[in-house]
């Protein structure tokens, strides 16, 4: 569950907008996105966003994914039209709301069809700097890595009681931070000479 | 700090990309000269990023806001690569949170990276560098620094959606409102950070202290 929260997976499948060129796709998405920020009534960014939940689950996403995703989108968006509606100003909530929801379902759409090699593939030929790119796809490909050292350094601290108190909490937190930066040292030096075997050159 | 994606203006969305890209644009001249002398440097970064973006995606939604609060990590990564890398490292973490998690977004980038990455990084630097000139610890030193980003990126947002918001009622009523909106979990978030960053920068020195010589952090 942890990695289809966080990863491409379901940019991976075959299916009929994976096979779209990723920048029709950006460039479809980005006119979307605008049309959205620009619209004066909430028509077009809820028909938006209720297009994207359909393809999406015509592509068999789990809703549960989706929903955990959205979650903090849809609270902050549901609780800003509800302080509108306290404002008399029901027009301008639903507005927001749907401007959020359009747009955000809109990214998802992208990041769920389209791996992330591809779009920064695409990006490249928008002309994004390839030094940004590259740092991009190695952050990508290491945060699983990071991730999961993370999570064996919790357990153990929890395991021997390092979050039993506010006190320790807070030491062991440090301590947490800590070791993730030391490990992400080492482990840019063994990538870097990983990648210097294999003929990287900078 | 992360503002939802469609929560800005279109105008407010491209005046904040306005703001981020030359600093953007400085870290990656930066990182060109520097990855010459020390080639291991691009892999370093991207490695930082991931790291920010562990950090940063533990969201506590702040509904009467607007947005959502967490951790930043962008003063742990400026004390270590220094403000203008941090602000492209944090540039990168943004940019896989808003696709992949829909946490930020696309059009809020530009203000995201202003206030997470360049209020928060430069906050957490000459704070970091300060302290340590009058020979505090390690610890110290990062728990202000750390408190500090967190707060000035936090002051920074509340500003991004009261400028971009407010609409025809006063600008600094909005600011203000906002500002107290965050306090439940600003304050906390905040100390949480300092306790991260003090932390960090105390277990570094202490277990690997050639990582802050060759960084240049101390």
């Amino acid at each position: 569950m942890r990695n289809e929260i966080f990863a491409d997976t379901f940019a991976r499948r075959e299916n009929i907008f994976t096979r779209i060129d990723a920048r029709i796709k950006i460039a479809f998405i980005a006119a979307s996105i605008l049309t959205i920020l620009s619209s004066k009534t909430p028509h077009a960014p809820f028909v938006a966003a209720l297009l994207v939940i359909t393809a999406l689950s015509f592509l068999r996403v789990p809703f549960k994914i989706l929903a955990l995703r959205l979650a903090a989108p849809l609270g902050i968006a549901l609780t800003l039209f509800l302080i509108k509606i306290f404002y008399c100003e029901l027009n301008s909530g639903l507005l927001i709301t749907a401007k959020t929801m359009g747009s955000t379902l809109l990214v998802l759409f992208l990041s769920m069809t389209t791996t992330l090699d591809r779009l920064l593939a695409a990006c490249r030929w928008f002309r994004v700097p390839g030094l940004w790119i590259e740092i991009c796809l190695i952050a990508y490909r290491y945060i699983f890595v990071l991730l999961e050292d993370a999570i064996t350094v919790y357990d153990a601290q929890t395991l021997r009681l390092g979050y039993s108190s506010p006190i320790k909490a807070f030491r062991s937190i440090g301590c947490l931070a800590g070791a993730i930066i030391i490990r992400a040292y080492d482990q840019s030096i063994a990538t870097y000479e990983a990648m210097m075997m294999r003929g990287y050159r900078g | 700090m992360h503002l939802s994606e469609g929560i800005l203006p279109m105008k407010w969305a491209a005046a904040w990309y306005a703001v981020a890209i030359p600093f953007v644009a400085k870290g990656i001249a930066d990182v060109k000269k520097k990855a010459k002398a020390e080639p291991y440097f691009k892999p370093l970064l991207g490695m930082m990023a991931a790291a920010v973006f562990i950090i940063s995606c533990m969201p506590v939604p702040v509904p009467t806001a607007g947005t959502c609060s967490h951790p930043c990590g962008t003063g742990m990564s400026a004390i270590l690569i220094g403000p203008v890398m941090s602000i492209l490292v944090t540039s990168i973490a943004l940019f896989i949170q808003a696709l992949f998690l829909a946490h930020g977004g696309i059009t809020t980038w530009g203000a995201d990276i202003a206030s997470m990455g360049i209020a928060g990084s430069f906050a957490a630097y000459f704070t970091f560098k300060l302290l340590r000139r009058f020979k505090f610890s390690f610890f110290a030193s990062g728990f202000v620094a750390g408190v500090l980003a967190d707060w000035a990126t936090y002051a920074t947002t509340s500003f991004e959606l009261a400028s971009a918001l407010h609409g025809n009622k006063p600008l600094g009523r909005l600011f203000i409102t906002i500002l107290i909106a965050f306090i439940p979990t600003q304050l906390p978030l905040g100390i949480l950070e300092g306790f991260l960053t003090g932390g960090m920068a105390a277990f570094v020195a202490r277990r690997r202290p050639d990582i802050l010589m060759k960084l240049k952090a101390t």
